[in-house]
């Protein structure tokens, strides 16, 4: 009897353990490290930093400075496969504070009780342009060839607001079509292979044209903003407010890495950077050609007046396609306190258009 | 001695303190229910799947691919497991090549099967099929094999024809190992069907839970995991009802 009871309470014990709430430290003092999720990304078998999280890092300002404060600086890979959820279930169980990322997987969050908010606008270089392709044999000339046909999207993505928007604006709906949810890399594959008529992704479009397996139906280059995707850097929102000043920190390092890239001496430079997870420059130099923006302004760190409007239609677009179940209030993830006093600090509040 | 209801009960006590565990870290307050859902939202869950239809529509999807896949696999399977124990020359050829293959895990061939059969259900009727085959097979095989040598010389003495002497000697005799590997086979060919609607279809309740966590809807994920383990269960338990009735003739 003994034994029996000492085991239902060791297991007991030990379920709680395992079932047990991860604990969110909230001490007084500064946390030992800041995670960073965005732009690191796994490459040929090793972690690759990529986008703002090189260039904070050539820059090597925001490492000492949270250096002198004993506080390490740590990227927090995450997978192309699967980005957003990796980045929402980091966010959920503490393991990151801050990340760089879409909008649809951050309504999704927030919309599922994880809160996070808008911390810096990112410019990407206008680098978020979403593409059509199709197997390299297609004889399609536009996405209304293809309907009743098999499309690979992969759902909760930024890149699938675009999508929809694309069919409506030709007068289908998503029910004209077999929508597969596949992550790009094996959509890649599918598309290459000619077992999907469509694939609706972002710029790894090029490679696969470039390699002569798909073709490029469709693209938002040179089109206006709606047809782009957007990614912005987040933070969590419990962080924020127990940790305001190591929240500038990392912001201010934000705006000073957009100002470097915004630079044009510094393109090439950048563009080496992007280059770290494999992507020929060829692919790399036709993702950052764009007609019509200056260079300089596409690194923009700003809240543009429509942000609050544009945020408001993801959580409408969500709602409308049951991706979430609440409605959330999309402008109260709208922080822009803390790039406005980086703006400031570093004496940038008009290098860029639009600033206020 | 435990009495029947004792040992009835018994198999219910580590569910039951699993779920007061899990009841009791997602009661109270700042328990992070992003984390770790509720049972009862979990329910909510089931419930609103159930009531849109969804949810029976993943199940078709996922019950016919199982089965269809099933039935080719499991019948190639008996097939060659017969040829392989009866056929010298068939079991020179292909015995170590089996053999090989089989140590393989079906998921392994899944990006292989996508690029010949494409992300319809071509290649889930496959990987479902390639599932089932070997266990079914290897049985097949191990039964034929364990009949007494004597039974067959004696049918050779008669002269009974090849056709006969499958039907009424090998069939009846391997009936209990064949059970088996097809049960194997079986629950095997659910798991890696869920795994390959993981990563890629359109439907089925490997895709419910895939789109549950790019959603970040966790219920969904829960909902679809205790599914697919109880439909395992079912799947295996029905089974060894079969077995027992169809091998009762060997306890008495």
């Amino acid at each position: 009897m003994i034994d029996r009871r000492f085991l239902l309470k060791a297991g007991v014990a030990g379920m709680a353990a395992v079932a047990a709430p991860a604990v969110i430290t909230r001490a007084q003092g500064l946390p030992k490290s800041i995670r960073i999720a965005g732009g690191v990304n796994f490459a040929q078998g090793q972690v690759q930093l990529t986008g703002y999280a090189a260039i904070i890092q050539h820059q090597g300002w925001l490492e000492a400075e949270l250096g002198r404060r004993g506080v390490k600086l740590e990227p927090f890979a995450v997978s192309h496969k699967a980005t957003g959820p990796q980045i929402n279930e980091g966010f959920a169980n503490g393991s990151i504070e801050f990340a760089s990322y879409g909008d649809l997987p951050t309504i999704i969050c927030n919309a599922n009780g994880v809160q996070t908010r808008l911390l810096v606008p990112n410019g990407m270089g206008g680098s978020g342009d979403t593409f059509l392709v199709v197997p390299a044999g297609s004889t399609a000339k536009d996405v209304a060839d293809l309907k009743g046909k098999r499309i690979a999207v992969h759902r909760g993505r930024p890149w699938e607001i675009p999508f929809f928007r694309l069919l409506a604006a030709r007068g289908l709906s998503p029910s004209d079509f077999t929508i597969l949810n596949i992550d790009p890399m094996t959509g890649a594959a599918a598309v290459s292979a000619g077992k999907v008529d469509g694939l609706f992704t972002m710029t790894d479009a090029y490679l696969l044209e470039e390699k002569g397996v798909a073709r490029i139906l469709w693209s938002s280059k040179g089109q206006g903003p709606e047809w782009k995707m957007r990614t912005e850097m987040f933070g969590r929102k419990d962080f924020i407010e127990s940790q305001p000043e190591l929240t500038q920190l990392v912001v201010t390092a934000y705006v000073k890495a957009a100002h470097w890239a915004s630079d044009p001496a510094n393109k090439e430079k950048y563009l080496d950077f992007q280059g770290r997870t494999g992507t020929p420059r060829s692919v790399l130099n036709r993702t950052y050609d764009e007609q019509g923006v200056e260079w300089r302004q596409r690194w923009a760190p700003l809240f543009a007046p429509d942000i609050a409007e544009r945020y408001q239609d993801t959580v409408q677009y969500a709602l409308d396609n049951k991706l979430i179940r609440q409605r959330i209030d999309a402008s109260a993830l709208l922080t822009p306190s803390f790039t406005a006093k980086a703006l400031k600090d570093l004496g940038l509040e008009s290098y860029w258009q639009g600033a206020a | 001695m435990p009495s029947i209801l004792h040992r009835r009960l018994l198999p219910l006590v580590v569910p039951g303190l699993i779920l007061a565990a899990w009841i009791g870290a997602t009661s109270g307050e700042g328990a992070p229910l992003q984390v770790l859902v509720p049972p009862s939202a979990v329910i909510d869950g089931f419930n609103e799947l159930l009531s849109s239809g969804e949810l029976a529509d993943h199940l078709r999807a996922s019950l016919w691919r199982l089965l269809t896949g099933f039935a080719i696999g499991a019948s190639l399977g008996l097939g060659f497991g017969i040829l392989l124990a009866r056929s010298a020359l068939v079991a020179a050829y292909t015995g170590p090549f089996f053999q090989a293959v089989r140590q393989v895990p079906s998921i392994a061939f899944l990006p292989m099967l996508i690029l010949l059969l494409g992300v319809d259900e071509g290649f889930k009727l496959a990987i479902v099929a390639k599932a089932a085959f070997f266990p079914v097979a290897l049985a097949t095989h191990d039964g034929v094999k364990g009949i007494s040598k004597g039974w067959l010389e004696v049918a050779a003495i008669y002269r009974l024809s090849p056709v006969r002497v499958l039907l009424r000697l090998i069939l009846p005799a391997t009936v209990p190992p064949v059970l088996t590997g097809l049960r194997l086979g079986l629950t095997r060919a659910w798991i890696v069907l869920v795994a390959a609607e993981l990563m890629a279809a359109e439907n089925g309740i490997g895709q419910m839970m895939e789109m549950g966590r790019q959603m970040f809807r966790i219920d969904t994920v829960m909902v679809g995991v205790a599914l697919t383990g109880l439909i395992g269960f079912a799947l295996d338990q029905g089974f060894r009802l079969a077995e027992r009735r169809l091998v009762r003739w060997k306890t008495a």
